[in-house]
């Protein structure tokens, strides 16, 4: 199923809309990070790896107009298929280097984006997964830039940081029903903003049933807050971890 | 009955034992676990700062040959600065070392702090070495000032020099109202040195404005180069500070006071930031590498991206990654203009990534997203998050964050603080609560004089609402828009007097009256002000008075340049130490260097000394066996003295000789003769001149014995046999004779064997006396026999001497290897004689 936020993400891209390829940059950069990183490990080192992966963007560009959603593939599929090309001919012209010889980049295989082709499915999960990670928090980073800083903080506290009802009301002087009207107010936001992202950076209905299979319902009973919670804290917390190490590899 | 008894017996047993493992047996074990972990920690600590001390110890000396070759090549600075690093080294070594034997332990058990200090500290400290101390012959000397050495190049591709400038620039300093310069940065960009115009324009467009409030002090543009002055801040970048203060903590994070020194440096970032903000200006690149810390104090440096808040240029993305704010690059990728966005926002928001790079000792990668891991006080997490917010959520102005964190400041306990008593949470920054960033000493300190705009006057406790900072474009109060009405004094001089609705001047020079009308600029280091209000305020003086007045002002400039001279070149002697003394760290290089150098010479002599010892006991015979004779004959004939003198005089003696001669009181220094006594009578002989000489006497008295026998450093050519057929025949002067030519033999590098009773000198004469059998030395068959036994494979020597009484005293037999060997002893022999 396609919406018009699908196609018009894809559609700003096509327009070379900066902010849009920045938008992709800011949200799935770390996520082909880090698969380059361990596709590469041993081989290549971290400023390579963030040198690919503006490549992949920039062989992105290149290919956008080509990319068709109707065909079936993950867009996210899509473009990890690039950073393999991406790396694939880093790795070639490194061998050509040592051989002596240039030797002639390879052509992007459009194949990646049929349905039926047995790469097209989730070639890592673990990629998959990083992806939807990414989806979840690039949502938690339009509420934080949405909603008020008080009751983005208050949400920060209670669900990433688990801090106590009772805690965070002494933290900023306020009462706990206060504090829980504000936090309801926030999870529906970022409820709302996961649908908007989700919409806009999925392509296949597979992606859209991704938030339910990761305890993230949509459209929710009270009950389910809770869990929506724990999910979203969770999901967090491992993106962080992602960016830690993407960090810690920029250091080096 | 029983068998219940039993049962409630088994039950209560149990139960008991239950309750002995829940309450007694677990806890015990968790105690033991606690203390094995405990214990496990320590060890950890132990081996993890143990490596760390050697890392820096490796560190150290990778740094040294640094300090060397630059002392070497001239680059003072460059070698001041790897000394300084050596000094780094020196503080991580001590303070491992404390961990280790005093301390608590780390956390680390692997190798890599080990290798921290060459991975890490040497790669920076190398990026970060200055260049050439002069600048290169392309860009030329700058008139006025004199070089004494450069900075590293930031990203701008421009030269950074260190300058002192001569006494008629400080004088212009000083009229300019900045004295106390003794030291400047020139910035310098030259085509010929590979800069380009788009970086000279971005870097000239906020170049008034800087100097208006005394950030740059001069600049020149030329056809080939441009280049700016900027006072001079010594000190270390905060970065490099946040790091010590993190290394000097636990690894938890900062402990309370380091931490509150790090909140304090952001605190004076602030107030620079404020003066900025005020004089229409925004930094746009600040990062913990342009804040130099220097005496306690923070300082922003670096210039190249400073842009007028009012510019009616594109926002560009220019900046450092995680410094920036992303909200600033979608923006400028929208193509929206500098005047339509709040610029000072974006400082606030690079202020915040450096507070959390304090905190954390990392860079913000993840925005206002990212974690604060460390320990830190919910008040500074508060801070952090609300500076880093989003563009419309975060302070609205840098005043806000000051009074949050000088808020923090004033805590006693920073933990206890809660962001909910912060000025910004509850409502308003209360002016009165702390010094306002507008009038205060950093403003002061920057501005160097130049005119402040008014300072806002808000009512003592009432909170300031969350505005921005005002306008840089001075707006006078409304009562002053109003045409002034002038009253006419005198209608042929012209002389007026203001009107009856328009305020009375203020009487002049009163302390307050700055704040009075909201205007107040001051001059560094006095209360006066800048601007003598008097002047503009009633009737016109005459011409005489006007000039009077200038000729006073003048003088009072002149003498404050005068003064600011004086005092420069005071703090110049006292700020020497930062780049031009020998710093600790170059002298621990020297001295290690030093030490080195001396102990290798002295390894390298000492192996040479021990070799030779080695080759002479392997090749010669050892000096004891082989005695030097002499006689009354070898006195008298001066041969001893020869032969004592080709040894290297009395100081080469052997030990028997210096001990007959000492006993012999031979010396009469006054008459230059060897007295002695020989068979009863009393012998005087004439001493040769070269024994006269102090450093030959020979001082019977004295207990000191001569040094041991150094044989001449004669190599050894081969060994000679000796046949003496005179033996003990000859006379003592013949037998003295052929001793002399004999040790003249050993001189020349050929041993003498035979005449000793060693089994190997018995073997060697018995060996060719059964060659010679009945020959005589004359007879050629004999000698042709000799011959072929010298020439046998197994015959050791390389010569045969035989003294013989078929042939003349003076000239012997010699049969040697060589030819040219042979004709050599002949001469000897018959020179000798």
């Amino acid at each position: 199923m396609l919406n018009n936020l699908t196609t018009n993400f894809i559609g700003r891209l096509r327009c070379r809309d900066e902010t849009a390829w920045f938008e992709l940059w800011e949200t799935f950069g770390p996520v082909i990070r880090a698969q380059l990183s361990k596709w590469g490990k041993g081989r290549i080192g971290s400023e390579t790896v963030r040198d690919l992966s503006q490549e992949t963007l920039a062989a992105l560009s290149n290919s956008i107009d080509t990319y068709d959603p109707n065909r079936g593939a993950r867009f996210s599929t899509w473009l990890l298929a690039i950073a393999k090309h991406t790396l694939g001919d880093e790795i070639d012209r490194r061998m050509a280097l040592k051989r002596g010889r240039g030797v002639k980049a390879l052509n992007l295989e459009e194949s990646w984006m049929y349905a039926d082709h047995p790469g097209a499915r989730s070639p890592d999960g673990e990629y998959e997964a990083a992806v939807f990670r990414a989806k979840v928090e690039a949502a938690i980073r339009m509420v934080e830039r949405g909603c008020d800083f008080t009751d983005f903080s208050i949400y920060r506290m209670r669900v990433l940081e688990c801090v106590s009802g009772k805690d965070v009301a002494v933290r900023l002087g306020t009462s706990e029903p206060t504090v829980s009207r504000r936090l309801s107010k926030v999870r529906d936001l970022v409820r709302e903003r996961l649908c908007e992202v989700i919409a806009t950076y999925s392509f296949t209905e597979d992606e859209h049933e991704e938030a339910e299979r990761n305890g993230l319902a949509l459209n929710p009973t009270n009950a389910d807050d809770a869990l929506f919670d724990e999910a979203i804290a969770e999901i967090y917390h491992t993106q962080q971890e992602l960016r830690r190490r993407d960090q810690a590899a920029m250091m080096e | 009955m029983q068998i219940l008894l039993a049962l409630l017996a088994a039950a209560a047993a149990i139960t008991l034992l239950v309750i002995v493992v829940v309450f007694i047996v677990a806890p015990v074990f968790r105690i033991i676990g606690m203390g094995f972990a405990h214990f496990f920690q320590f060890i950890g600590g132990l081996i993890g700062d143990s490596l760390r001390a050697i890392g820096a110890l490796i560190t150290m000396v990778v740094f040294i040959p640094f300090v060397i070759l630059n002392i070497i090549i001239g680059r003072w600075s460059a070698a001041g600065h790897f000394g300084r690093s050596i000094q780094d080294e020196c503080r991580a070594f001590g303070r491992s070392l404390y961990r280790v034997f005093l301390g608590h332990p780390a956390r680390f058990l692997l190798l890599r702090p080990m290798l921290e200090g060459v991975e890490n500290r040497v790669p920076q400290a190398m990026a970060k070495a200055p260049g050439s101390d002069r600048p290169s012959r392309k860009t030329g000397s700058f008139d006025g000032y004199k070089i004494i050495g450069s900075l590293p190049s930031g990203g701008s591709g421009a030269r950074l020099y260190i300058a002192e400038p001569d006494e008629r620039r400080l004088a212009a300093f000083a009229r300019q109202g900045a004295p106390g310069i003794d030291r400047v940065i020139i910035k310098s960009f030259s085509l010929k040195d590979g800069s380009s115009l788009p970086q000279i324009i971005r870097e000239s467009r906020a170049l008034e404005a800087a100097k208006k409030i005394g950030l740059v002090l001069e600049h020149e543009l030329t056809e080939q180069r441009f280049h700016y002055v900027m006072p001079y801040v010594p000190g270390e970048s905060l970065g490099v500070v946040a790091r010590k203060l993190h290394e000097e903590s636990e690894s938890g994070g900062l402990d309370d006071a380091r931490l509150r020194e790090a909140v304090g440096y952001v605190h004076d970032l602030l107030k620079t930031i404020a003066a900025y903000h005020r004089a229409g200006l925004w930094h746009k690149d600040i990062k913990p590498d342009n804040i130099i810390v220097s005496d306690g104090e923070a300082h922003l440096v670096d210039l190249g991206l400073v842009t007028p808040l009012r510019s009616a240029m594109t926002l560009t993305t220019h900046g450092t990654e995680y410094f920036r704010d992303p909200e600033m690059v979608r923006m400028a990728l929208k193509g929206v203009k500098v005047h339509e966005v709040d610029g000072a926002k974006f400082d606030v928001y690079a202020t915040g990534a450096v507070l959390y790079s304090l905190v954390e000792n990392s860079f913000p990668a993840h925005g206002g997203m990212s974690l604060l891991n460390k320990r830190c006080p919910e008040a500074v997490r508060w801070v952090v998050r609300r500076s880093m917010a989003e563009y419309n959520q975060r302070y609205a102005s840098s005043y806000e964050m000051y009074a949050d964190l000088e808020a923090v400041l004033n805590a006693e306990d920073m933990y206890a603080l809660m962001p909910a008593e912060l000025p910004s949470v509850k409502g308003g920054v209360d002016a009165s609560a702390h010094d306002d960033p507008t009038p205060d000493e950093a403003s002061r300190k920057i501005a160097a004089g130049a005119p402040v705009p008014p300072k806002a006057t808000p009512a003592a406790d009432q909170p300031r609402p969350m505005t921005p900072p005002p306008s840089p474009i001075n707006e006078a109060a409304p009562g002053e828009r109003s045409k002034p009405r002038l009253s006419l004094v005198n209608w042929w001089t012209g002389s007026y007097t203001p009107g009856p609705n328009r305020p009375a001047p203020a009487a002049p020079a009163e302390n307050n009256q700055g704040e009075a009308d909201g205007w107040r600029p001051w001059r560094e280091g006095s209360d006066e002000p800048l601007i003598d209000k008097s002047i503009n305020r009633g009737p016109r003086d005459s011409a005489e008075a006007q000039l009077r007045r200038a000729r006073q002002r003048a003088d009072g400039a002149r003498r404050r340049a005068q003064k600011a001279r004086i005092n420069a070149q005071r703090n110049r002697k006292r700020r020497d130490k930062y780049n031009r003394q020998l710093n600790p760290g170059v002298a621990i290089a020297l001295f290690v260097f030093l030490a080195a150098s001396v102990g290798g010479a002295f390894a390298l002599v000492g192996l040479a000394i021990d070799n030779n010892s080695r080759n002479a006991q392997v090749q010669e015979t050892p000096p004891q066996n082989d005695p030097i004779t002499f006689g009354l004959d070898s006195l008298e004939s001066g041969q001893f003295f020869e032969d004592l003198k080709n040894l290297g005089g009395l100081k080469g003696m052997h030990s028997e000789i210096v001990d007959a001669l000492a006993d012999a009181d031979i010396y009469d220094r006054e008459k230059g003769v060897l007295r002695f006594e020989e068979d009863g009578a009393q012998i005087t002989i004439k001493a040769p001149a070269w024994l006269l000489t102090t450093d030959n006497m020979i001082d019977s008295n004295s207990d000191d014995q001569p040094a041991p026998p150094a044989m001449p450093d004669v190599p050894v050519k081969g060994s000679v046999l000796v046949l003496n057929s005179l033996g003990e025949t000859a006379d003592k002067q013949t037998q003295s004779w052929i001793s002399g030519n004999l040790d003249r033999l050993r001189s020349m590098g050929y041993e003498s064997v035979g005449l000793g009773g060693s089994d190997e000198d018995v073997d060697l004469t018995a060996s060719a006396l059964n060659e010679i059998k009945l020959g005589t030395a004359d007879d050629p068959a004999t000698i042709e026999r000799l011959k072929g036994w010298l020439r046998d494979s197994e015959n050791p020597l390389t010569g045969i001497i035989w003294i013989s009484r078929d042939r003349p005293v003076e000239r012997p037999l010699i049969l040697m290897q060589s030819r040219q060997a042979e004709r050599r002893i002949e001469r000897l022999f018959r020179k000798s004689n």
